[in-house]
């Protein structure tokens, strides 16, 4: 049961429609008492409110009870109002309270049903598509007050023999619609329902003053899964308003160089001159001209401003044999000109002249251009004087950032403005990690807002760089910023140094290196520092592609910092009867083996290897001992002095993080000799094992570390000593502030250097 | 003697005979503006040019110009030559390869004598011959739809501009520096005039004709950047 309130009951009958419910009533198929000997609002009160029956067109119960998640008791209609309207549950397809309060400004969405039957209500625009005011413009044999724009739409269907339809926004036509479409005249909805509910999916559009392809590619929002599904509404809803042009034969800009002047403040270029293009003889582009519409005179049979309709007539064909005045686009003094070239270079001039009604025609656009939109973008986010920018891919709790906020924090203490950027995955959340006052920079959300592909990307980060003239770019696994290296590096290095952080290789199925050390080929020339965590990997580098000299000086060794906050392992006695913990983190992905992992668990059932990380290779629940801990955000996190041992299976590494961590922690470290493992792990400091060690061999190692935990103490201790003196914060600020000093050197040539 | 209203510059290489429709054109459009009234200097700057293209220069534009040899081996600094010999008030450029309309002269110095303040001056039109031809419409720089972010990202202007002459003189073109990734020599140039608050501004009614080659500058030019007069030592340059 439900109770209605005297406000609720108030709205109701301002809300209600008479005629529209008596046939609502008429039509309903279950049990309803009879309408006679009771008034209509009555009757709905007391009967038709509980079983759903619409009070007035403007409700759609079917709709509405559509979009509702799960069944409810109470009436939709009572349900939209107290509930609905403020979850932005619409009543009907064409009526969208949140763009009525936006547009119309009446912002009490509950009550939208009946102020839509009020005056102010009358001619508004009810949602994107349907523009009150427009309609009965457009129409002015539609008597006021009787009706309302959309009450006058949904009432009267579409007939396709009507000579002048009533259409309900300036760009959709219906007919055109009913050609390009599944609707004809047997739909009991109207043309615009029927797009809205369908053609919005299928990304169809409604007149052809509308093409999808070309607007896509000047608006920029592209093709992608990312785009908008709907090309039209976008433009309804964004681009129109932004002159962005929506056929080709719509020319916002040039437009607005023409008559720019006469627009009322607001109006787009393409409204206006679909206004009065019968009247003003405006051109939409230069290759169109109302008065060269076959037929065409000025302001005939018509009704209203809105209904020439020269240019969309003529796109339909309605107007074939049309005939367009050539050369429109080339006339006056400049054809004079063209002609007096055809003296001097007659092939020149005539090529020109022949095709001087279809020449393309291109100019300095300000609006079409996402590289341009992109630029001013960054351009606001970047403060002043900004000295740094450090680039990584995204924004986790991974590697690169790490290395990012380290070199960050040096550059902070060192007083260096510095930005962020974030370039390949959109910003969600906070890291915490940076200092404060480094502004973070979301270029991965601007791409994907821009739709831009990588090569535009690039072009905007060449000019951007060289506008902000920092001292020096840093980046730390950015792809974008490696072909920004690649494609301006040797540009942006005379004036700025050009910083790269490199891990290790990646390998590929067939065992060859991959990754973006083999950028290097083509960039080392341009890179003044090149980081990288262990020397290892460095010489691996150098030996690979023959750097010597002054290339290899490029290399320098910046240790990641271990953590001075762990908390450090204080006992190492396993107790009677306990299982032995084995820590394991990392990606679950082949270059980390988690499946080498398993193999190896299977072989110590007696060991517990808890493992944490991201990735697909999560292990089998068949094993019991290879636990599956899920993700972990940060290692102190997950307390690893509680663990007896580290284990590290990675078939190739640079010198990770999660050994330094657990070095720091004081947990013995079972690992392989792979990248720069070797330079703090030996058998004094833990249990290292042979790059092509087998499972066997691994468990042995394993066994021996949980065996005598008193050897264990002690190359645990040894390694946190090692690491400790290496991995040092002091040692990491050292370095990168060597490199930091170098900038202000002055360098041989023509160019001066953006300095600190 | 005072000195003319404007140097036409016509800046040869070795275009040999494809230089005579450009040749054609600065006659007519400087004959046209004699006809207006103006006093028009005819300078043609030959840099690193062969016999050939010299004897071109010669029979169709005969001795009223005056010759000048250059062994400059770039486009901006052959320009900044001829803006030091100039003796017009204005000065205008041309290169070997395009066309200027008959009134550009007289229009463009009728533009410039009656603005407000010193400008560079560009036409209206450019009709761009080349696989894809087209007409560019050219914008000024203080109209309310130019927008300095896009001009970073594409020059708005051709080189064949109008400006006075001392203009040209206190703002040299730049070498093209491809070797260090920096190029295009006239949109740095527009670059550094626009940042120096010097309008550029179109003159209504007039044309340009581009002759755009594919193996040209512009497209070797593709991976460079506009050059930043401040970061230039123009001593280290020595040019």
């Amino acid at each position: 049961m439900f109770e209605v309130t005297d406000s609720e009951r108030a709205h109701l009958r301002q809300a209600f429609m008479r005629g529209f419910y008596q046939r609502s009533v008429g039509t309903f198929t279950g049990p309803i008492p009879g309408l006679s000997g009771i008034p209509l609002f009555e009757h709905f009160f007391q009967h038709g409110l509980e079983r759903n029956v619409s009070p007035t067109m403007f409700f759609d119960s079917a709709y509405y009870q559509s979009q509702l998640p799960q069944p409810i008791e109470l009436p939709f209609i009572l349900h939209f109002m107290r509930q609905g309207a403020a979850a932005g549950l619409k009543p009907h397809r064409l009526i969208d309270p949140a763009f009525i309060a936006d547009q119309e400004g009446y912002t009490d969405r509950s009550t939208v049903l009946g102020w839509l039957n009020t005056d102010d209500g009358r001619a508004a625009r009810t949602h994107p598509l349907f523009w009150g005011d427009y309609y009965l413009e457009s129409n002015p044999d539609i008597e006021i007050p009787d009706t309302s724009a959309l009450g006058h739409y949904l009432s009267h269907p579409f007939q396709l023999k009507q000579k002048s339809p009533r259409e309900p926004n300036p760009f959709f036509t219906s007919r055109w619609y009913a050609d390009h479409s599944s609707w004809d005249e047997t739909d009991p909805t109207t043309p615009l329902e029927h797009f809205v509910a369908k053609g919005l999916l299928d990304d169809l559009s409604p007149t052809p003053l509308f093409d999808r392809s070309h607007y896509r590619d000047e608006s920029g929002i592209g093709r992608g899964p990312e785009a908008p599904v709907s090309a039209y509404l976008h433009f309804m809803t964004e681009g129109l308003w932004n002159n962005i042009s929506p056929h080709s034969m719509i020319d916002p800009e040039f437009m607005m160089s023409r008559f720019g002047d006469m627009l009322p403040p607001g109006q787009p270029a393409a409204l206006y001159y679909l206004r009065t293009e019968h009247e003003q003889l405006l051109q939409p582009c230069p290759r169109f001209h109302p008065r060269g519409v076959h037929g065409f005179k000025i302001g005939e049979n018509r009704q209203s401003d809105w209904r020439g309709h020269v240019l969309e007539r003529y796109l339909m064909g309605d107007a074939r044999g049309t005939r367009l005045e050539a050369p429109l686009m080339v006339k006056g003094d400049v054809y004079d000109e063209l002609l007096a070239v055809g003296e001097i270079a007659p092939d020149y001039a005539v090529s020109f002249l022949e095709q001087a009604d279809g020449l393309q025609r291109q100019n300095f656009n300000v609006f079409l251009d996402p590289r341009t939109r992109l630029l001013d973008m960054l351009d606001a986010e970047v403060p002043d004087g900004t000295k740094a920018i450090i680039a990584i891919p995204a924004f986790r709790h991974g590697g690169a950032e790490l290395i990012a906020s380290n070199i960050a924090k040096v550059f902070a203490e060192q007083s260096i403005p510095t930005v962020i950027m974030v370039t390949e995955l959109a910003v969600t959340a906070d890291l915490g990690w940076f200092p404060e006052g480094q502004p973070i920079v979301d270029l991965a959300s601007m791409r994907k807002q821009l739709s831009m592909n990588p090569d535009d990307v690039v072009r905007v980060l060449g000019e951007f760089f060289l506008g902000v003239e920092p001292a020096v770019l840093v980046n730390v696994n950015s792809t974008v910023l490696w072909q920004t290296y690649k494609t301006y590096g040797l540009t942006l290095s005379q004036v700025m140094s050009l910083w790269t952080n490199l891990f290790c290789f990646d390998y590929d199925t067939n065992g060859f290196p991959v990754g973006y050390a083999n950028q290097l080929v083509e960039t080392i020339d341009y890179l003044d520092t090149i980081l990288v965590d262990n020397q290892t990997f460095a010489d691996l580098l150098c030996e690979r592609f023959g750097f010597g000299g002054a290339d290899a000086e490029k290399f320098t060794v910046s240790r990641t910092p271990m953590l001075a906050e762990l908390e450090t392992k204080s006992s190492f006695t396993i107790a009677e009867g306990a299982r032995p913990q084995a820590l394991w983190t990392g990606r679950f992905a082949p270059q980390k083996r988690p499946d080498f992992c398993y193999e190896v668990a299977a072989l110590v059932p007696e060991v517990d290897f808890v493992m944490f990380g991201t990735g697909d290779q999560r292990p089998p629940e068949s094993l019991e001992n290879a636990i599956d801990a899920g993700v972990y955000d940060s290692f102190a996190g997950i307390a690893p002095w509680e663990y007896d041992l580290f284990f590290h299976t990675a078939a190739w590494e640079g010198l990770p993080v999660s050994i330094v961590e657990a070095a720091g922690a004081g947990l013995p470290v079972v690992a392989p000799l792979v990248g720069g493992i070797g330079e703090i792990l030996d058998d004094g400091t833990g249990y290292p094992l042979a790059p092509d060690a087998t499972p066997e061999e691994y468990a042995a190692a394993v066994r021996s570390c949980i065996a005598d935990r008193t050897a264990a103490a002690t190359r645990a201790a040894a390694l946190r000593e090692r690491v400790g003196h290496m991995h040092s914060w002091a040692n990491f600020d050292q370095v990168v502030r060597s490199r930091i000093d170098a900038l202000n050197a002055p360098r041989p040539g023509p160019f001066k250097r953006f300095t600190l | 003697m005072s000195s003319p209203d404007v140097t036409a510059v016509v800046n040869l290489h070795r275009e040999r005979e494809t230089c005579v429709p450009t040749l054609r054109s600065l006659k007519a459009a400087a004959e046209y503006a004699e006809e207006q009234g103006l006093s028009v200097e005819r300078l043609v700057l030959l840099d690193n040019a062969d016999d050939r293209t010299r004897a071109v220069a010669q029979k169709i534009l005969g001795d009223t110009p005056r010759y000048v040899e250059s062994t400059a081996g770039d486009l901006g600094l052959a320009r900044n030559r001829a803006a030091n010999e100039a003796a017009g008030t204005y000065t205008c450029f041309l290169d070997g390869d395009d066309l200027w309309g008959f009134r550009w002269i007289a229009r463009a110095f009728a533009a410039a004598d009656a603005a407000d303040t010193d400008a560079v001056w560009h036409p209206a039109a450019n009709f761009v011959s080349g696989k894809m031809p087209h007409v560019y419409h050219h914008l000024g720089s203080e109209h309310r739809m130019f927008k300095s972010s896009r001009f970073r990202l594409h020059n708005g202007w051709t080189a064949l501009s109008f400006a006075k002459t001392s203009i040209y003189r206190e703002i040299p073109y730049p070498p093209n520096l491809l070797k260090s990734g920096f190029g295009y020599e006239d949109w740095s140039w527009n670059t550094e005039t626009l940042r120096r608050g010097i309008p550029h501004r179109v003159v209504e009614g007039t044309s340009h004709y581009i002759n755009k080659r594919e193996s040209s500058l512009l497209t070797s030019s593709i991976h460079a950047l506009p050059t930043r007069y401040h970061t230039l030592d123009w001593d280290a340059l020595n040019v």
